[in-house]
């Protein structure tokens, strides 16, 4: 299956870099998160990985590596834990790791609400952004 | 219009004063946000990284409620949203003002918002954000439906709406937000274990 990959551009808004892999399942969306249509841009990371559960079937590994996100695209990453959540209960093999801005509690703490909200257990690691 | 309240030399001098780091009234388009707060992210990190990154945090999300949700239109141009952005300092805060029009039909929802958000505590208002961010997305909303909840969080205090009725079906919200230069964090670093 073929990758995913969007180069990360921070200017009139702020597109995340992201790098989805076909063929060993390990996806990574970093930087910074706001969009001008939040819906479109994250419906292609969550059809992506639909195609990959529905495909490859193997193992997921998704790196969240945000140092900042709005409100509307933390729905869309909760959309995406949502898919994530339920390839698990139906056995696929899942891990998430959550890499957060040393300085920057509130998304630490988005991680535990998403914790919360999806049943998935999220690893977490505070990381230095460089700058 | 009663012109006579309004003097422009006053005016001028009230936003010249050196606390004003911004003060903004007029259309609001994605570029001049982009432009703000790219100003705003360089300025205030120079300072303190993490206060910093907080206030542009909070200044995003009102400037996109603004953006997303004034009722003023600027009929000149491209009928552009028309609001009010102000951010001031003193020694130990920050004041984030944001105003702009809606219709007075949208205020008791905006009302009740308000309420919940400035009722609730910390994990109250985490589990209340949580709740939003679950609902289903109201067709209104180009947003999460989430962001002052958010940035009540995000400021760490308590945040305050005014809403001023005017002639018509309009009516002027205004959002403030202060958010502390010294962080009480610092003291006890409650960041999460991995």
């Amino acid at each position: 299956m073929e990758n995913l990959e969007i180069s990360g551009k921070s200017d009139v808004y702020f597109i995340p870099e992201v790098m989805l892999n076909g063929s060993n399942g390990v996806c990574e969306i970093s930087g910074e998160s706001y969009l001008e249509d939040t819906d479109e841009f994250y419906n292609q990371i969550i059809n992506w990985l639909n195609k990959y559960i529905n495909e490859v079937k193997k193992g997921i590994t998704f790196n969240f590596k945000l140092t900042y996100f709005n409100t509307s695209s933390s729905r869309s990453i909760l959309n995406i834990l949502r898919v994530l959540k339920k390839y698990e209960d139906e056995s696929g093999q899942v891990v998430v790791n959550w890499y957060y801005p040393e300085d920057d509690d509130s998304i630490a703490e988005e991680a535990e609400d998403y914790m919360k909200d999806t049943g998935l257990k999220i690893n977490m690691f505070s990381f230095e952004p460089e700058n | 219009m009663n012109l006579k309240g309004f003097n422009f030399f006053e005016y001028h001098t009230q936003i010249s004063q050196d606390n004003i780091i911004l003060s903004y009234k007029g259309p609001l388009t994605d570029v001049l946000l982009a432009e703000f707060s790219r100003d705003i992210r360089q300025k205030l990190q120079e300072e303190d990284s993490k206060v910093g990154k907080k206030v542009f945090a909070i200044f995003m999300e009102l400037a996109q409620n603004v953006l997303y949700y004034s009722k003023e239109i600027n009929h000149f141009g491209n009928r552009d949203k028309v609001g009010t952005l102000v951010i001031v300092q003193n020694d130990t805060e920050y004041k984030l003002i944001t105003g702009n029009l809606v219709y007075k039909t949208a205020v008791q929802k905006l009302l009740e918002k308000y309420e919940a958000i400035s009722t609730l505590d910390r994990d109250a208002l985490r589990e209340y954000k949580r709740k939003l961010r679950n609902d289903p997305q109201n067709e209104e909303s180009k947003g999460a439906g989430i962001g002052l909840v958010q940035v009540a969080l995000t400021a760490d205090n308590k945040i305050e709406i005014k809403i001023k009725e005017l002639l018509g079906d309009m009516a002027f919200y205004a959002i403030f937000v202060t958010v502390k230069k010294q962080s009480e964090e610092e003291s006890n670093n409650a960041t999460p274990t991995e």
